[in-house]
């Protein structure tokens, strides 16, 4: 990375910050926010990368509704893109099934509360996004964790609903990410 | 070498994916001299990953409505094109895991792979994104439904 490069990406600190800026906006609400927290923002949370380019959760609709003013308030203060995604509602595909597997993090908050996805749902989002850095994270994840048996994988692969533009695309990668990756 | 080309270069030969879409971006919003870093990409033997790399900042800043840019990278991408033509297929980031080459290098060439005979993950759609975030600041996200 060249010098300049430094301060470019989110570190750690900084999406504390945000994430503390956000409880302390939520005072007085009488619930915790859940977060399901994906992506590199997981993956840095989890001490597994050093940086990600943005924040990205998911939240059901109710606590979506909740804060989505706050975090776009947040997300001028701050310069940062927060993405939250309603009920599992990703660009590409909805996932329903997103809490069932989830962790709860050890960061503690008083209006929410963070969860991580588990290793399975975490690369399947990287295999559906498909790029070479998201090859890289599974990579990262695999070493961290364990291996996700192939037979997991595609039972939370079928849980998914792509969007009708991108059925054939994200068929393709999974299927070819499955029979790359799990090659004797 | 002045240190932002030799910065470039230096970033060329020994980046991951993560770090050539930075240098996509410096690309993009850095001043550099675009004849200098042809000669010194080349004689560096990274011309085509250079190349392929300019073609792609291009493309997204002409997307973004960023059209000086793009003619500027565009202008880069021929003269490394014209200078030193690709020879052999070879991948962006060679670092990458196995099963991740093998993606790579059996997924169907679009244009700009053919042109440069490099294998790559990183297409302009994807740095169009980073384009928001770091030139323009559009931090509103785009994906959010």
């Amino acid at each position: 990375m060249l010098p300049h490069h430094e301060g470019r990406e989110l570190r750690k600190r900084d999406v504390i910050a945000v994430l503390e800026k956000l409880d302390s906006s939520l005072e007085g609400i009488q619930r915790k926010i859940k977060l399901y927290c994906l992506g590199g923002t997981m993956l840095m949370l989890s001490d597994l990368r050093d940086t990600s380019k943005d924040v990205d959760f998911i939240a059901s609709r109710q606590d979506f509704r909740a804060i989505s003013g706050t975090v776009a308030e947040i997300e001028r203060q701050e310069g940062v893109r927060i993405d939250v995604f309603p009920d599992g509602m990703l660009p590409d595909y909805d996932y329903k099934d997103y809490d069932i597997y989830a962790r709860k993090s050890p960061l503690y908050f008083k209006n929410i509360e963070i969860y991580n996805l588990d290793t399975a749902d975490l690369i399947l989002t990287k295999v559906l996004a498909g790029r070479a850095v998201d090859y890289s994270d599974i990579k990262l994840l695999v070493q961290s964790s364990h291996e996700v048996p192939k037979e997991v994988l595609v039972k939370r692969y079928e849980k998914i609903k792509p969007a009708p533009d991108k059925k054939e695309i994200l068929k393709s990668r999974f299927e070819k990410f499955i029979s790359e990756f799990y090659k004797t | 070498m002045p240190l932002t080309e030799y910065n470039i270069v230096d970033a060329v030969k020994n980046s991951d994916s993560r770090g050539y879409k930075h240098l996509a971006i410096d690309l993009v919003s850095e001043a550099y001299d675009a004849s200098m870093l042809a000669k010194e990409a080349i004689k560096a033997g990274v011309g085509c990953k250079l190349g392929y790399l300019a073609d792609v900042a291009a493309q997204a800043s002409q997307n973004k409505g960023l059209p000086e840019i793009a003619s500027k990278l565009y202008a880069l991408a021929k003269e490394l094109y014209s200078r030193a033509p690709p020879k052999q297929w070879s991948l962006l980031d060679s670092s990458l895991p196995d099963f991740a080459k093998r993606i790579l290098t059996s997924s169907p060439p679009n244009e700009l792979n053919k042109k440069w005979k490099i294998y790559a993950g990183l297409d302009s759609k994807e740095l169009e994104d980073w384009i928001d975030l770091y030139v323009t600041k559009e931090y509103a996200a785009t994906s959010r439904r």
